[in-house]
């Protein structure tokens, strides 16, 4: 077996990380300066470009796991890898087409901030917050966990270590830098990314000649004709319906990515950060896939699953198979970006919930001083980022990889419906919306328990009480329903005569913050 | 632009707009135009699915020596998503935001 310096500590993966902390805690100092406000703690003052935006956009969701996992997925299942990669695209012009530019017109900070706009906000916030810091949870414990194991396993630190150092850091750079730093690490992180894989493709095709058909046969000849074909990654269709549902919609649920529409001036810079942020994703994702068949091919499906059995290590181990210990080093350093930036755009996301809708939008009925309001968001990032350390610790070893699909599935579920339903429909209610929230979250959460992922893989029972895996497809319609049946029964006639104002709004731009 | 003031004054300014025929005319292609691509989209991605769930035939047939049919498929449908987006924002800057100016212009906001 080919020897491999992943595991042991790496001298240049180290240096390239503590490049990587040391330019981003510069900018968080510089970020610090200049945020002193709300809108600049919670939307770096409406001051990023629709570009900056859409490589923001682009880093929130090219985690470490889309990058490592889906690599990983493509060598060593070959064209199921793609299946996966499409899911996660699709979600993008929904966001674009139902959701941005209502939501940078009608909101201030949080897509609750809309879910409410013209219902009571009481009830709405304590009930969106609650959707939103369950999905930001759910996912921040799947990035934790993944972080603590990745960082093991490149930078062979001890796994409570690695939870700690990345836990501080991206508090940090929330805590003193807001979204201005939170958007910035975001944007170095992405160009590293992308580039790093662009590098790692090129190095793929020169030694593939440039010719993918090559790179095809060879895995043919090595893992067979299927490697090139769908597999059994999708053996039940309503399952798979049930899954898309969730990855389309679900995207546009994510409090980390609705959130960064309230940082550019205005609807227009928005709708065009989605473009590029489409464009980049897209663009990565078609890198993953060269990467994936090119460690099948280069690296082999024995080594990779002999250091990961989820494939994980793939792109690394075909960094050092082709570029050597630099590029390695490299490539481990930007993992470990990734990981620290994503949790960061998490954090601020859960502190805003938790702040600005559930502190002064419920508690300060929206009434409090600029300065109480920056305290309360600091204090929120705080409990969030220890929280996120004490969970990350406390799910060691666990199997959390359903946990990104439960945060998809509770965003298409809780926080999609009644956003989408408030902006669209004129009778839409409070109570619609609050008993839509909590039925999408609840189906969500209790589906996923009951299903094959919980229930027989975590918990060892031997059948599953619900034999779909994915919610999504039952918790998003009892959404819809329950909501729509709801405010059918009662109506709301002040929330009826603002629509019309929202609605004015939502389409013109007029008023908007 | 003169933002919130302006509508706030009163309230049968958005009376006034919301049954403009401009302004409907305005909503419903919006509608049209963001609907329709959301449909399109899902159309698209559920067409991918149902041939993986059940032609999967369809797409292991080779096309070249080496290509199976899935793969540019695959990656069309990537391809198409970005296509949708970049559909909708050309149109928006070029259709909607004028529009939405003349409109604002002819209803006395700046």
């Amino acid at each position: 077996m080919q020897t491999t310096i992943i595991g042991h500590s790496n001298p240049i993966a180290i240096t390239f990380f503590f490049l990587f902390v040391a330019a981003t805690l510069g900018i968080t100092y510089w970020a610090a300066k200049r945020t002193k406000t709300a809108k600049e703690f919670y939307a770096a003052g409406r001051n990023i470009t629709g570009f900056q935006n859409g490589l923001a956009l682009a880093g929130d969701y090219m985690s470490a796991a889309s990058f490592l996992g889906i690599a990983g997925l493509f060598s060593l299942k070959g064209y199921d890898g793609l299946i996966y990669s499409v899911g996660f695209l699709v979600g993008w012009p929904v966001v674009l087409c139902l959701i941005a530019e209502p939501l940078r017109n009608l909101g201030k900070f949080t897509f609750s901030d809309v879910t409410a706009y013209r219902l009571n906000p009481g009830p709405i916030k304590t009930v969106a917050s609650l959707g939103a810091i369950m999905t930001v949870l759910f996912y921040l414990i799947a990035q934790m966990v993944g972080a603590g194991s990745l960082v093991k396993l490149m930078f062979s630190l001890p796994y409570e270590l690695a939870v700690l150092i990345v836990g501080i850091l991206m508090t940090a750079y929330v805590l003193f830098g807001g979204m201005l730093a939170t958007t910035w690490v975001q944007i170095i992180k992405a160009c590293l990314l992308l580039g790093g894989a662009t590098l790692l493709v090129l190095m793929v095709l020169i030694k593939a000649h440039f010719n993918y058909g090559w790179l095809f046969h060879e895995a043919t000849v090595k893992y067979g004709e299927g490697f090139l074909s769908p597999g059994g990654l999708v053996s039940n269709p309503l399952d798979a319906v049930s899954l898309g549902l969730a990855l389309m919609f679900g995207t546009a649920g994510l409090p980390h990515i609705l959130m960064r529409f309230y940082t550019v001036p205005n609807a227009k810079e928005a709708r065009k950060s989605v473009f590029y942020a489409t464009g980049f994703i897209g663009y990565f994702y078609i890198l993953t896939f060269t990467i994936g068949f090119g460690a099948a091919v280069f690296v082999g499906q024995d080594i990779i699953k002999g250091m990961d059995k989820g494939g994980n290590m793939a792109a690394p181990l075909l960094a050092e198979v082709l570029g050597g210990n630099v590029f390695l080093g490299f490539l481990a350093a930007v993992a470990f970006a990734t990981i620290l930036a994503v949790v960061a755009g998490l954090t601020l996301a859960g502190a805003s919930a938790l702040s600005h809708d559930l502190y002064l939008g419920v508690f300060k009925k929206g009434n409090s001083s600029e300065q109480s309001q920056v305290k309360a968001a600091k204090i929120a990032t705080i409990i969030l980022g220890a929280l996120a350390i004490a969970l990350g610790i406390l799910f060691k070893g666990q199997n959390v990889a359903f946990m990104v699909g439960l945060a998809f599935a509770i965003a298409a579920s809780a926080n999609f419906p009644a956003l989408l339903m408030s902006i669209m429909w004129k009778r839409f209610t409070t109570a619609g919306a609050v008993s839509s929230i909590l039925t999408g979250l609840v189906l969500a959460v209790v589906l996923i328990i009951l299903s094959p992922t919980v229930w027989v893989d975590i918990f060892k029972h031997a059948t599953p009480i619900v034999p779909f895996k994915n919610p999504g497809l039952f918790s998003m319609a009892g959404a819809f329903i329950v909501g729509i049946v709801v405010s059918l029964g009662k109506s709301e006639p002040r929330a009826e005569e603002k629509f019309e104002e929202e609605k004015v709004r939502s389409y013109l731009g007029v008023g908007a913050e | 632009m003169q933002e919130s003031g302006t509508l706030e004054a009163t309230h049968s300014t958005v009376h006034e707009i919301l049954t403009n025929p401009d302004f409907q005319a305005l909503v419903g292609r919006k509608t049209f135009v963001s609907v329709g691509l959301t449909l399109a989209t899902m159309a698209v991605y559920y067409g991918f699915i149902f041939l993986v769930a059940f032609h999967k035939a369809v797409l292991a047939k080779k096309i070249t020596e080496n290509i199976t049919l899935g793969i540019p498929v695959g990656i069309g449908v990537i391809l198409i998503t970005c296509v949708f987006t970049g559909i909708y924002v050309v149109w928006a800057n070029k259709n909607y935001d004028p529009a939405v100016k003349a409109f604002k212009n002819k209803m006395g906001h700046d």
